[in-house]
């Protein structure tokens, strides 16, 4: 399979995707509200078109593949064109879900909020608290609510209400949470204002237009820097994710006024992992989010050029929703802009979070866990099965011997009963570990299949789909709490005897 | 020394526990969770309680779909976040699910009990339902209900309940191949769902065929009706 061929598959499959959530939401809604059912009944067919229209797609994808037509400029355009208008088309019907109330935000996805706040409030002066609400448009933001009433009031009492928007239809979908963090950390003005790269860009020579501007993409740049510190690759794999899913229509190879170049973010991210050096020892999370960066890098140049080409050709291009960038004034130098950023990417994080990073010294035996269908919420202290069953039997025997003489040693039984207890114990993961694996998990086992056999993706098989994911977002939302559990118990249980 | 014993002891259950065949995750403080004979459980996060609705009871002869509407209506999921509590009523009755999911091998059946501190207070675990299948896989439902006289609050992670585990040999009907298991491997407590049993199902069947047969007289009657001048009594 080619590059090109991989990419298109990969798009299709992504749509795929967001279509069986959307429709998996108002089928909820209309459950929980018998007055949606019309409404519900008009989306499902509307949706029920847009898979009738992806199969079309997916089959002319393995027809061009299979008489080589794929390698062929305009072939694989019109491909794109055709995904790109499918996704057009979803972000629309996703629009409309503003006829809708949704059911639910998953309480986990507080939860998930809460307990990254709460130890980031810990170290450094940040919200503790922020407010979580979904939003019609696909988009994830952070909007200060309190500025934006007052706003539309004329009132000048603006309060701090930071809150923050996630897309209706993966309001339960934890694998996206991630995104959240970064815009949780656009409240973080004091630290956001403390970087090296916004003081580099304070002191350069150039308009106030341009200044404003890289002075809001470094804001961004630490957004991403944070959360992937606190998430490692997980936000990573989030921003990919949802960057190439939208860059059919929001032109992932140009930069706005609001946001740098996706593929450069990319960039920094992978060179904040240390993935450039290869000093990192990553596992199998990393090796997929390293394959993709490439997808994004790749995916990037195809879109662009062929749409390029598009536009010229048809002259009907898929505009952005999202306000787009006036050119950068010719005085600003991007290079300099950014390898300033690359020089000082270690300086980002606010220097009390800096200690804790990533470790991917788990991340197997969780996403083997999840394979297992096991939640991951905590993981076994003893992770050498055959050494702690040999040591549990030596120890088990040894009670036995003991209570087999005539007056049998209390201290000594109770001794080997301690350790056997010790070895059985569990620590609570973490948050981030519990991303990464369920991002692996979600590459290897639901999306490359799915990629792989793309011409069989008929709408027969989406309720099996549906609940796979589904069934890995409830085992992800379910470890993400208990692990909070664990985590609050560890913390503050009555420490009668240390777990070993 | 092999033991061999109907009921597994401690040791039974932390050798099965390491070698895998039993799952219980999370055990976070197996000094106190696990006892001489069995392992303590912790209460979930989520409850459902039962709502007073306008259904004057659920008919299992509707049509499948309907009645899941019905029953989601006639219960409210109650999410209760770590270190949040919720409040059992005297009297009332809620379902809610263990905080650990469990996964039986082959060879072990369980039992789930209440324990006994909270069974002094008034609180019963399950009503009828303790019995858990070799095989099982899942949360385990609680059917909470408080016979005490004052409220009780519940806080999710606390040890409401205790599971024992009865060695047997090896079943070739696992939970999970039983014909119509229908609580296999979720995540939340899960509501009755007693309308996907077969004997609901040949009502409903039978109640189609009754409903078309008394149709098909009626249309039958109706042509005769029509169609006798006698009995039409009008010219023909």
């Amino acid at each position: 399979m080619t590059l090109k061929s991989y990419l298109l598959r990969y798009l299709c499959v992504q749509l795929l995707e967001r279509t069986i959530r959307l429709r998996a939401y108002v089928d909820a809604a209309a459950v929980e509200h018998r007055s949606l059912s019309q409404i519900a009944a008009t989306f499902r067919k509307e949706a029920q078109a847009l898979r009738d229209k992806l199969q079309i797609v997916a089959q002319g994808i393995a027809n061009a593949e299979a008489s080589g037509a794929i390698a062929q400029r305009l072939t694989s355009a019109s491909l794109a064109r055709s995904i790109a208008k499918c996704t057009r088309n979803f972000y629309d019907l996703h629009l409309q879900l503003s006829f809708i109330q949704g059911p639910w935000i998953a309480p986990e996805m507080e939860t998930f909020v809460r307990a990254v706040c709460e130890d980031v409030a810990a170290s450094i002066h940040a919200p503790r608290a922020v407010s979580i609400v979904t939003s019609d448009n696909y988009i994830f933001e952070e909007v200060n609510l309190s500025a934006y009433f007052s706003s539309l009031t004329g009132t000048k009492n603006a309060g701090a209400t930071p809150t923050l928007f996630i897309p209706k239809i993966d309001a339960g979908n934890p694998l996206l949470w991630p995104t959240l963090i970064h815009e949780y950390a656009h409240t973080h003005h004091v630290y956001i204002e403390g970087t090296p790269l916004y003081l580099f860009v304070k002191g350069l020579n150039v308009s106030q237009e341009a200044r404003d501007i890289l002075m809001r993409w470094t804001e961004e740049l630490y957004c991403d820097l944070f959360a992937q510190h606190l998430l490692g690759p997980a936000y990573l794999a989030a921003l990919t994710d949802f960057v190439i899913f939208t860059a059919p229509i929001e032109y992932i190879e140009a930069e706005t006024e609001t946001h740098p170049l996706p593929r450069f973010r990319v960039t920094a991210l992978f060179g904040d992992l240390g993935l450039a050096d290869e000093r990192v020892p990553f596992e199998r999370a990393l090796i997929a989010a390293e394959g993709h960066s490439n997808t994004l890098a790749s995916i990037s140049s195809l879109l662009f050029d062929e749409r390029c080409e598009w536009e010229l050709r048809d002259g009907a291009p898929l505009p952005s929703k999202r306000q787009r960038t006036r050119r950068m004034p010719v005085e600003v130098d991007l290079n300099h802009f950014r390898n300033e950023v690359l020089r000082t990417i270690d300086e980002f994080v606010p220097e009390p979070l800096r200690r804790d990073r990533f470790g991917a010294a788990t991340l197997t035996s969780l996403t083997n866990r999840l394979t297992d269908r096991i939640p991951i919420g905590s993981i076994p202290i003893v992770w050498e099965r055959e050494r702690a069953r040999k040591q549990m039997r030596a120890a088990s025997d040894a009670i036995d011997a003991e209570l087999l003489t005539a007056s049998p040693a209390e201290d000594k039984i109770e001794a080997e009963l301690h350790r056997m207890q010790d070895a059985i114990a569990e620590r609570p993961t973490t948050i981030s570990e519990i991303l990464n694996a369920g991002w692996s998990y979600k590459w290897q086992f639901i999306y490359d299949p799915l990629i792989a056999d793309i011409e069989n993706l008929t709408a027969d098989g989406d309720a099996d789909l549906q609940n796979r994911l589904f069934l890995l977002d409830d085992i992800l939302r379910n470890s993400i709490e208990t692990a909070y559990f664990g985590r609050l118990f560890v913390k503050f249980r009555p420490g009668e005897r240390p777990i070993a | 020394m092999p033991r061999e014993s109907a009921v597994l002891n401690e040791r039974d259950i932390i050798e099965r526990l390491t070698d895998g065949s039993l799952v219980i995750t999370p055990v976070l403080d197996p000094g106190r969770q696990i006892g001489p004979t069995s392992i303590d459980l912790r209460l979930g996060f989520e409850f459902d309680v039962f709502n007073i609705t306008k259904n004057t009871h659920l008919d299992p002869t509707k049509d499948p779909e309907e009645l899941r509407r019905e029953i989601e209506s006639y219960t409210t999921k109650i999410h209760c976040a770590p270190m949040e509590r919720f409040i059992l009523h005297p009297g009332e009755f809620a379902l809610a699910a263990t905080l650990e999911f469990v996964r039986l091998p082959h060879d072990l059946a369980g039992r789930l009990e209440g324990r006994s501190t909270w069974g002094r207070l008034g609180l019963q675990v399950h009503s009828t339902a303790g019995f858990v299948d070799p095989g099982f896989e899942g949360v385990l439902t609680f059917e909470l209900q408080n016979f005490g006289k004052g409220p009780l609050p519940l806080y999710p992670g606390v040890r409401i309940a205790q599971m024992c585990f009865f060695q047997t040999s090896r079943t070739v009907l696992p939970y999970v191949k039983k014909p119509g298991a229908k609580y296999h491997g979720r995540f939340s407590s899960a509501g009755s769902l007693f309308y996907d049993d077969p004997e609901f199902q040949m009502l409903r069947e039978y109640q189609h065929w009754l409903r078309a047969q008394t149709e098909f007289e009626k249309a039958r009657r109706g042509r005769r009706v029509v169609q006798d001048p006698k009995l039409d009594g009008g010219p023909c």
